[in-house]
């Protein structure tokens, strides 16, 4: 495989137009996705590349073009919605939530809805309350729905690829941070499975679970508490929706503590189901510590950069909860 | 097995005026008015659970607008959807065993009344949410476009549901894409309690196709031939590329909402006016009048469609009870499949 | 012409039965389609019933004040046109109720299951563990009670337990473990104790097999106990109680150290003494066999232990242990011990229990 360093937003692009090459079916659609590039870049060059009816901009009209992506994939086609910013799946939650979901199960299993929605999630541009949050658990809580938070370029391209085969409607969340970022990619096709969690490090001390840009952020601050003498391992939930619990339940029976990492709100967050299926099974006979929620505050995310840090879990904040974990009550 | 002979399209353009048009219409209209009093009995008998939403004096939109179609034509439909399904050629016999509940009913027991779809005849599902149908509507238009063949869709909704975002948002979008879609508003002038004097400033609906910038027509939904000629008419536009059409079809629901309503929202004489209208006993006076049908050919089909739906009950009711077991590994459609 | 039934009408979707307000008709009236001939009350409001038909009224068989059941028959008519679902449920056209069992699952019937008084369990909350640290208690027969914290929070940890989980490697199990029975026997304290050391003849050799002899040791000192009435007792919170079930605590080895399982000296107890010492030798011990003791059995015969002097704990009264097998000339003696609760029982009473023990030995090895 040729390895290659590109971005996470390079990365996506590169998954779509390979998508589109290999199935006429696949076609985009979005807010300003043509000719602007998309707000975050991300379909870039692929107008030119495809053509207006391919790269499909549309007006603002989230409602409508979810359906239409809905109604489009009922009949064959492989739509990926582009929703400009996770905040406005909240326009066209019927569709998503009332349609895209529901449909293969409550219209007896004859149809399906194999529809891509990528959204860029999270805090941390300074776009406030609006434009900044992470609503990963209200996809999470529908059945029908799968939910997916690349965390990496390299895990952007190839989730977003299997999502692309999936024959059930797919919520990517792609963090704002994250599209910036680089890492290694490999240039041909490939696939990582929804519905797995994956260890991203080796560690005894302790067990950080994190999605998303907490993945990275974690990565971090593992670096420095190996510095002090902690290692922690580390798991990606890069599949909120279905959730793999293996690899968190046998770190958790070989660490024995537990730190969950989320930006998302603490209250009624992810991390709460994965502390409750922790607690669920024999994992909990392990712990030798409370488990640990370390996610964002309960409060919409504001504007000021000081304000906006403050709310979501930072490297620091990570670095001193797991000292802490570590340490023990 | 049991649904009516596939709609036939008049050659003369009227559809009480053709012989064979004229037949397969008044089995469209019989056996929805049939199957849906069948339901209603059995649902006041203690035998049917749920609810459901009846369209009894609305049969001649479906009707008319089915007339125009092809089988591989795509529908939208609606929670009061029967008529769609039928008039569309779905199987009375899996629409019945869904509302009784059964394993071989069209969603296998987890849809019911307000959720049939019909891959093999095009309907991509009745909906419950006021709406919910027509951007995918549009939406399925759009794949036929990118695929480029020249089937259409059409999307029933309601009076109630042109005052949801989804009905503008689908419209524009049918309309800047010039998508092949008739948009076929059913007027029965009653969103739930609630009038359409009471819920809109606009005298007729299909004005609302005017801002976006499409044609928009009104027709008698009573009348089969009305809504015939109107939907034949946006179905060549539409398959010839030249966009959507919003078709109002004015009728008239002869029962309540739903199960729980009390028709306390309008008078008994507004019910009796309109029963005097009733779609069907016009068609069949219109064909008979015509020379399309005699007495004899009208009693005929009336016998076949109340056999129809008497056999569709029977095979029905003698189907397993749809199963707890699978589902959880319904949900989701496994890939490859 | 056909008869046809006017049912009571389901009207919503939570109406089961209606009560029948008013009847409009009387047999013989001409009806018409969409008429109203019959009132019916549901738990909300009052409701018009129309006829579905157009007919003559045959019967009338609801009267005022009935209440009926959905689809039961209101009133009878003799109609122009057959009814569409007419003997389609075997219902007789007018005649008796639907009988065939309705399509859609009735809801399901919840039966009154009387739910026996379970005894109280111990709180939880008195002691603060993690849920490992009161697994692994529990699988060891530890109260947790007895067990004090390493942290600064009193919260009890796996490790504060100083036994292991299966599978478990830890250096300082033995130091754990004498911590944890030094916990245990300090409710030793509380109970003045002696004891008292006597050579046993023994007519025939004890048996080889280590339960073997336990259950012929402890078949022996049971006899004893129930032959000395004064012995068998506890005192208890200043008063003396009648040992109503003799529990004895068997000193059992395993690898990870010493346990001892609560046997019930009751019923036929001795089938099933070695299951349970079996169970304890892999620490498996169950919640009946945890605790309890009224008497305890040492065996250190196989140690080279002459005399062994254990302490009273907990609820025991009395223990007897067992030490060094010693051949002199042709006699076979084995060192025995008893200790006992001063407040029930004195030296003369040790005296007599230990030759008893000797006699009732020698005949359960001989029978």
């Amino acid at each position: 495989m040729t390895e290659r360093i590109i971005t996470y937003a390079e990365a996506i692009r590169e998954a779509i137009g390979q998508a589109m090459e290999t199935d006429e079916n696949v076609f985009m659609l979005g807010e300003d996705i043509g000719i602007y590039g998309g707000a975050f870049g991300v379909s870039g060059d692929l107008y030119q590349r495809f053509g207006k009816e391919r790269i499909l901009d549309t007006p603002i009209s989230e409602l409508g073009i979810v359906g239409a992506a809905v109604g489009a994939a009922l009949v064959g086609m492989k739509p990926i919605v582009e929703i400009q910013f996770s905040d406005f799946t909240a326009q066209a939650m019927d569709q998503i939530v009332n349609q895209a979901a529901k449909i293969h199960f409550m219209l007896g299993g004859e149809l399906s809805v194999p529809m891509v929605l990528r959204a860029p999630s999270g805090s941390g541009t300074g776009a406030a309350a609006q434009h900044s949050q992470s609503l990963e658990t209200w996809f999470a809580h529908v059945p029908g729905l799968k939910v997916v938070m690349p965390s990496s370029p390299y895990e952007a391209k190839g989730l977003l690829l299997a999502a692309l085969d999936d024959p059930n409607p797919v919520i990517v969340l792609e963090h704002k941070l994250l599209y910036k970022t680089s890492g290694h990619v490999p240039e041909e096709q490939y696939r990582i499975p929804i519905g797995t969690s994956n260890k991203v490090r080796d560690g005894r001390a302790l067990t950080i679970v994190a999605s998303g840009v907490m993945v990275s952020r974690s990565l971090e601050a593992a670096e420095t508490l190996s510095g002090m003498g902690i290692e922690v391992e580390v798991i990606d939930v890069r599949s909120l929706s279905p959730l793999d619990m293996a690899p968190i339940n046998e770190s958790v029976k070989k660490t024995g503590k537990v730190m969950l990492v989320q930006e998302a709100p603490k209250h009624v967050g992810f991390m709460a189901e994965v502390a409750a299926r922790i607690a669920e099974g024999d994992a909990l006979y392990h712990l030798t510590e409370p488990v640990r929620r370390l996610c964002g505050m309960d409060v919409p995310i504001p504007y000021a950069p000081q304000l906006e840090k403050s709310v979501v879990p930072q490297l620091d904040d990570i670095v001193a909860a797991a000292v802490e974990v570590n340490r023990g009550i | 097995m049991t649904s009516i002979s596939p709609l036939l399209a008049p050659a003369k353009g009227v559809v009480s005026h053709d012989q064979p048009s004229a037949a397969s219409a008044l089995e469209s209209l019989l056996a929805i008015r049939f199957f849906e009093e069948a339901v209603d009995g059995l649902f006041a008998r203690g035998l049917m659970h749920g609810t459901m939403h009846l369209s009894i004096g609305q049969e001649a939109v479906a009707t008319g607008v089915c007339a125009a179609l092809r089988k591989t034509d795509f529908i939208t439909s609606t929670h009061r959807g029967h008529s769609h399904c039928i008039a569309k050629g779905a199987d009375l016999t899996r629409m019945m065993a869904e509302l009784l509940a059964k394993q071989t009913g069209y969603c296998r027991g987890r849809g019911g009344s307000m959720h049939i779809a019909d891959v093999e005849t095009g309907n991509l599902g009745a909906n419950g949410i006021v709406a919910g149908g027509i951007p995918i509507a549009a939406g399925a238009a759009l794949a036929q476009k990118m695929k480029g063949n020249d089937n259409v869709v059409v999307s029933f909704f309601g009076d109630g549901a042109t005052n949801e975002g989804a009905f503008h948002e689908a419209m524009n979008l049918a309309a800047i894409w010039d998508l092949p879609v008739i948009f076929v508003c059913e007027n029965n002038k009653y969103g739930m309690s609630n009038s359409t004097e009471f819920s809109m400033r606009i005298e007729n609906i299909a004005e609302r196709a005017a801002s976006y910038g499409f044609e928009g027509v009104t027709v008698d939904g009573n009348d089969v031939d009305e809504v015939f000629q109107a939907a034949a008419a946006a179905v060549e536009k539409a398959r010839g590329g030249k966009g959507p059409t919003l078709i109002e079809c004015v009728t008239y629901r002869h029962k309540g909402h739903s199960k729980s309503d009390k028709n306390l929202y309008r008078t008994k004489e507004e019910i009796e006016d309109w029963k005097t209208k009733d779609p069907i006993g016009r068609f069949e006076h219109k064909a008979i009048e015509a020379g399309a049908l005699n007495q004899d050919q009208v009693d005929a089909i009336t016998e076949k469609m109340r056999d129809a739906v008497r056999t569709a009950i029977t095979e029905a009711s003698s189907a397993p009870d749809s199963d707890p077991a699978e589902l959880l590994a319904s949900v989701y459609r496994e890939a490859g499949k | 012409m056909a008869r046809t039934a006017l049912v009571m009408p389901k009207m919503s979707m939570t109406m089961t039965e209606g009560e029948v307000v008013e009847i409009l008709v009387s047999i013989g009236d001409q009806v018409t389609a969409g008429q109203v001939v019959a009132v019916v009350g549901t738990d909300k409001t009052d409701m018009e019933v129309e006829s579905d038909h157009s007919g003559t009224v045959l019967e009338i068989p609801a009267k005022h004040a009935d209440v009926i059941e959905v689809g039961a028959p209101l009133i009878v008519l003799d109609t122009e046109g057959e009814d569409l679902l007419a003997g389609l449920f075997g219902d007789a056209p007018g005649g008796e109720a639907v009988t065939e069992e309705a399509p859609v699952a009735a809801s399901p019937v919840v039966e009154e299951v009387a739910i026996e008084q379970e005894p109280e369990p111990a709180l939880t909350s008195e002691v603060l563990a993690m849920p490992g640290a009161r697994k692994l208690a529990k699988e060891q027969g530890i109260d947790l009670a007895t067990v004090t914290a390493s942290s600064q929070t009193g919260v009890i940890k796996q490790s504060d337990l100083g036994v292991l989980a299966k599978g478990a490697v830890s250096d300082d199990k033995k130091q754990k473990a004498r911590l944890l029975t030094a916990k245990v026997v300090s409710t030793a304290l509380n109970i003045p104790q002696f004891s008292l050391t006597k050579a046993v003849e023994l007519s025939n050799p004890l048996p080889e097999n280590s339960d073997s002899r336990t259950v012929v040791l402890l078949s022996a000192w049971s006899k004893t106990l129930e032959e000395i009435q004064s012995m068998n007792q506890q005192f208890v919170d200043g008063e003396f109680h009648e040992v109503s079930e003799v529990r004895a605590a068997v000193l059992t080895q395993t690898e990870l150290g010493f346990v001892s399982p609560v046997i019930p000296l009751t019923g036929h107890w001795q089938d099933k003494a070695a299951a349970v010492l079996g169970d304890a030798r892999n620490n498996k011990i169950a919640l009946e066999n945890l605790s309890g003791a009224t008497t305890s059995l040492t065996d250190l015969s196989g140690f080279g232990i002459s005399q062994a002097n254990t302490l009273l704990f907990g609820s025991q009264s009395s223990g007897i242990n067992i030490g060094n097998i010693s051949l002199v000339g042709d006699v076979v003696t084995i060192d025995v011990t008893i200790v006992l609760d001063h407040r029930i029982a004195d030296p003369g009473d040790g005296a007599k229990a230990l030759d008893l023990f000797g006699r009732r030995l020698n005949e359960v090895l001989v029978g």
